[in-house]
């Protein structure tokens, strides 16, 4: 008889599911696309959807994962029912490299190696995605600000997230 | 242009890091919710079943978080966690349960001391409902035999086909179990013959299985408000099952042979039980499923090349040998994986079983390791070879437990008659104690573990490295067969053959952290194919006589939602339009040939095959043993169509070809276009071709105008898919 390893059931308690996973789940859902609030929509589906039918916490590896599939399926099927409902394009792959860089933790570690990696960066490349990011200032006046085109602020910015990527992904190796 | 995948996750963790956006504490307003939802069974009828201890564990944290809610309700006013699109319901659902909260705890609470009053609201097992739990995944690989009743349902969810109460659905039949032959009940469960230590649950018959089978189908699109398409006429059906159980479309003749025959209530039956069991296919079969299960073991270009240790003939030959005489599936697993003898037919101690162990050895047998999970357990435990797997519970140590069953393993080389051996010899381990024979593996912080043999969640073995007193592999074999995983898998396999999608997808990566779309479809057609003793042509025509099989491909406005290829799960309310695999546009353009009976001998058959099918896979020389599949609609792929000399023969008018037949017969001009459309895509020319043959007719010549319309016909997509 075949049977999962390390069983570590210990039934549910949904407060605790909540405030271990919401975070996220509300994170996985900004990296596909969602707006905060529709990430708050979505979330709180997430949770109504699993947590009214039986459920054990087997251990929190799976226990995020299935969140994860459950919002996924939530998210497209909302997306085919109503088309203001945004999503990124290559959603899969952003799946998967969701799925490779957060397992457990909800991301916090994701977020501390980027806010490390983000001092890596050259001075002029981080002032461009803070004016981005902090202060929401329009692309066209970011490159005003720099005194480049428009198109080289894009640039900048796309490699700066680049660098940013290859050092998170540096770090985690 | 996309943006690269890493970006939107960037994006999204810098607006939280320097924007600010970070993600709100949701806890109370989802507890609330879920209350309310739990406990007010008339706001959205028919309610989810929720166990007692469920209720218990809610009701108790309603309590906290009610607590919480008072606590800080001046930050919840302020920040309203609900849009009004889609979930508008959730403004007015926080202001409702706040009040029924109190009258919620104490309805729970008082569940949890007094006895229910009514039976049919006790705790509902878990194995009764339909979307799993991560621990529900793992509940049913445990579970030998459940009854099987239809289960409560609030509504379709987003994720996964549901079963529906029956309550809500009077007009829903009865579960053909349960109405024919009563549920499967623990008194039913017999000893199996070989795997003494199995339970086996009783064979049902066919029909019942089918019913079964219907009526899973017919809740589950009950439950997501489908109607299936409509049913696919018989031409359409023959083609396909033609297809699925033989490897290529029907002649003309066997086409119109069963179009033409009495309709009957089991004229289908009989053409599946003609296919599978009449002496005329029995060769066509065993070919069409050996080509399958040698792809699949060890690849399209495996033991071809001239370094290879396996031999592809010699595999063939066994499984050909096999499906002649439909072996049973564990029997044939068992011997794959504990096989010894030599490779190639013909030699002494000739075991063509070998082949696939030997086509999936490297250094330290990881890639058999691998496959052996993959293939016959429908677990995927190559990632775990280096860490612990991101999504389910396989760990580093479980990898390379699995592995140390093949550490007896030795390839005897004779590079003077080519042939290799496989054999086992004992094994020392590191420490060369072969009582104590272990293996090493080094984890990714650089330290070393050590590991025994052990099967996947099961009980530690015997260390012993000598062959003689712990065959390793043997003892594999047994395991493998004696698990329920072996049945799932194959079931979930063969499904995604008939109908383009299996239950999990992959299909390959079973488990609780994949979901099937449909458990209790899948644990009992899985206990029946162990019950009716792994006969496979038993599955096949199961699957081919069940209610999904026989639908149209035809998306209709009824069930535009059964879109599995955009990443849903499927419902199977239509049939999956899907391409052909190469293998069966080789066999098909035989047949439009006129070469499905070939002359020469059967290695020149088999050489001009495998020189075709060539030209799409070449090997990636990955760990994995993967390989690219050039036949994917790309240009390669087309001008191979188009150009290739099969296409040529087949289009010819000077050969023997289907073509050439119909242009010397004494049929009308249209008869004849008809009868080209009829062999090719198994139907008549609509109203809009027979117009345009007739545009064609008066620019060229009947003849031309045939050719043209025949080229036209084989290269096209609706020749190629399987509709």
């Amino acid at each position: 008889m075949t049977t999962v390893p390390t069983s570590k059931a210990t039934g549910f308690d949904p407060a605790q599911i909540v405030q271990e996973h919401q975070a996220g789940v509300w994170r996985y859902l900004r990296a596909l696309g969602c707006d905060s609030q529709q990430a708050d929509d979505f979330t709180q589906e997430t949770f109504l959807k699993v947590l009214t039918k039986p459920f054990d916490d087997y251990n929190p590896a799976a226990t995020a994962a299935y969140l994860r599939r459950v919002a996924y399926n939530l998210l497209i099927s909302a997306k085919r029912r109503d088309k203001r409902v945004m999503l990124v394009e290559n959603i899969e792959e952003v799946e998967t490299i969701w799925s490779r860089w957060v397992t457990t933790d909800n991301g916090e570690e994701l977020l501390d190696r980027l806010r490390e990696c983000l001092e890596a960066l050259s001075q002029r490349a981080r002032g461009a995605l803070e004016m981005r990011f902090r202060e929401r200032i329009p692309r066209a006046q970011i490159a005003a600000s720099l005194e480049i085109t428009e198109h080289g602020a894009k640039n900048l910015m796309q490699r700066a997230k680049k660098q940013l990527k290859t050092c998170i992904e540096g770090k985690m190796s | 242009m996309k943006p690269a995948p890493h970006e939107p996750i960037l994006d999204a963790c810098l607006e939280e890091i320097l924007g600010g956006q970070s993600p709100p504490d949701l806890s109370s307003s989802i507890l609330e919710a879920v209350a309310q939802n739990v406990t007010e069974p008339a706001v959205t009828p028919p309610p989810a079943p929720v166990n007692k201890s469920t209720k218990e564990r809610l009701a108790q944290a309603v309590v906290q978080s009610t607590a919480v809610t008072n606590n800080t309700a001046k930050v919840s006013q302020a920040a309203p966690r609900r849009s009004s699109e889609p979930n508008s319901k959730w403004p007015q659902a926080a202001t409702i349960a706040s009040i029924l909260t109190i009258g919620a705890c104490i309805g729970l609470i008082a569940l949890k001391f007094l006895p229910p009053s009514n039976p049919t609201e006790t705790e509902v097992p878990l194995a009764e409902t339909n979307e799993q739990s991560p621990a529900q995944g793992q509940e049913q690989q445990h579970s030998d035999h459940r009854e099987i009743k239809p289960t409560p349902k609030s509504s379709a969810i987003a994720d996964g086909p549901k079963a529906t109460s029956p309550k809500s659905n009077n007009n829903q039949p009865a579960p053909p179990f349960g109405s024919e032959t009563g549920p499967i009940q623990p008194a039913q469960v017999t000893s199996a013959g070989d795997n003494s230590s199995a339970k086996r649950i009783e064979p049902f018959e066919d029909k019942t299985i089918i019913k079964f089978v219907n009526h899973e189908l017919a809740s589950s699109w009950q439950a997501a408000s489908l109607t299936p398409s409509p049913v696919a006429t018989d031409a359409e059906w023959c083609r396909r099952v033609y297809l699925r159980l033989l490897g290529r479309i029907p002649t003309k003749q066997e086409l119109d042979s069963f179009v033409s025959s009495k309709p009957s209530a089991n004229k289908r039956e009989a053409l599946v039980e003609q296919l599978l069991n009449d002496e005329q296919y029995t060769e066509e079969y065993a070919r069409h499923w050996t080509t399958i299960w040698t792809n699949l073991l060890i690849g399209r270009r495996g033991g071809i090349g001239k370094g290879d240790l396996a031999n592809r003939e010699g595999l063939q030959d066994y499984l050909h040998e096999g499906f002649q005489q439909n072996k049973p599936y564990d029997q044939m697993a068992y011997e794959l994986i504990s096989a010894t003898g030599a490779n190639t037919p013909g030699a002494k101690g000739y075991n063509g079983a070998v082949n696939f162990m030997l086509a999936s050895m490297n250094d330290q047998a990881t890639l058999a390791t691998a496959r052996t999970s993959r293939i016959f357990l429908g677990k995927q435990l190559q990632c775990v070879q280096c860490h612990k797997h991101p999504t389910n519970d396989w760990a580093q140590q479980n990898f390379w437990e699995m592995n140390a069953f093949f550490r007896q393993l030795k390839v005897v080389k004779n590079k003077k008659s080519k042939v290799n051996r496989l054999v086992n010899q004992d094994f020392v381990g590191k420490q060369g104690d072969p009582n104590d024979a272990e293996i090493y593996y080094g984890q990714p912080d650089g330290s070393m573990s050590v590991a025994y043999p052990r099967f996947l969640g099961g009980k530690p073995l015997d260390h012993n490295g000598q062959v003689s007193q712990f065959d390793r592999r043997t003892e594999l074999a047994k395991l493998v067969r004696q698990s329920d995983d072996l049945s799932q898998a194959l079931v979930n396999r063969i499904w995604s053959h008939f109908l383009g999608f299996g239950f999990t997808r992959p299909i390959d990566d079973m488990g609780h952290h994949n979901p099937a779309s449909h458990p209790k479809l899948l644990e009992h057609l899985a206990q029946q194919f162990s019950a009716h003793r792994y006969n496979m042509k038993d599955l096949f025509r199961w699957i081919a006589l069940s209610d999904a099989f026989a639908l149209s491909s035809r998306l209709s406005s009824t069930n535009s939602l059964d879109t599995p290829e955009l990443g849903e799960a499927p419902y199977f309310s239509r049939y999956y339009m899907r391409p052909m695999q190469p293998e069966e546009v080789y066999q098909s353009l035989l047949v439009v040939a006129g070469r499905d009976k070939p002359t020469g001998s059967s290695l020149e058959i088999e050489q001009a095959r495998r020189d075709w099918l060539g030209q799409f896979a070449r090997k990636m020389e990955t760990d994995e043993g993967d390989e690219s599949n050039l036949f994917s609609g790309n240009i390669h792929q087309s001008l191979v169509m188009m150009n290739g000399p099969l296409m040529q023969q087949a289009t010819s008018a000077s050969a023997r070809s289907v073509l050439a037949k119909v242009m010397a017969s004494k049929m009308e001009t249209l008869q004849k276009v008809e009868h080209l459309f009829l062999a090719s895509v198994a139907r008549k020319p609509t109203k809009r071709e027979l117009k345009l043959v007739q545009q064609m007719l008066n620019k060229t010549t009947p003849q031309q105008m045939l050719q043209d319309i025949w080229w036209a016909l084989l290269n096209s997509n609706e020749f190629i898919l399987d509709h």
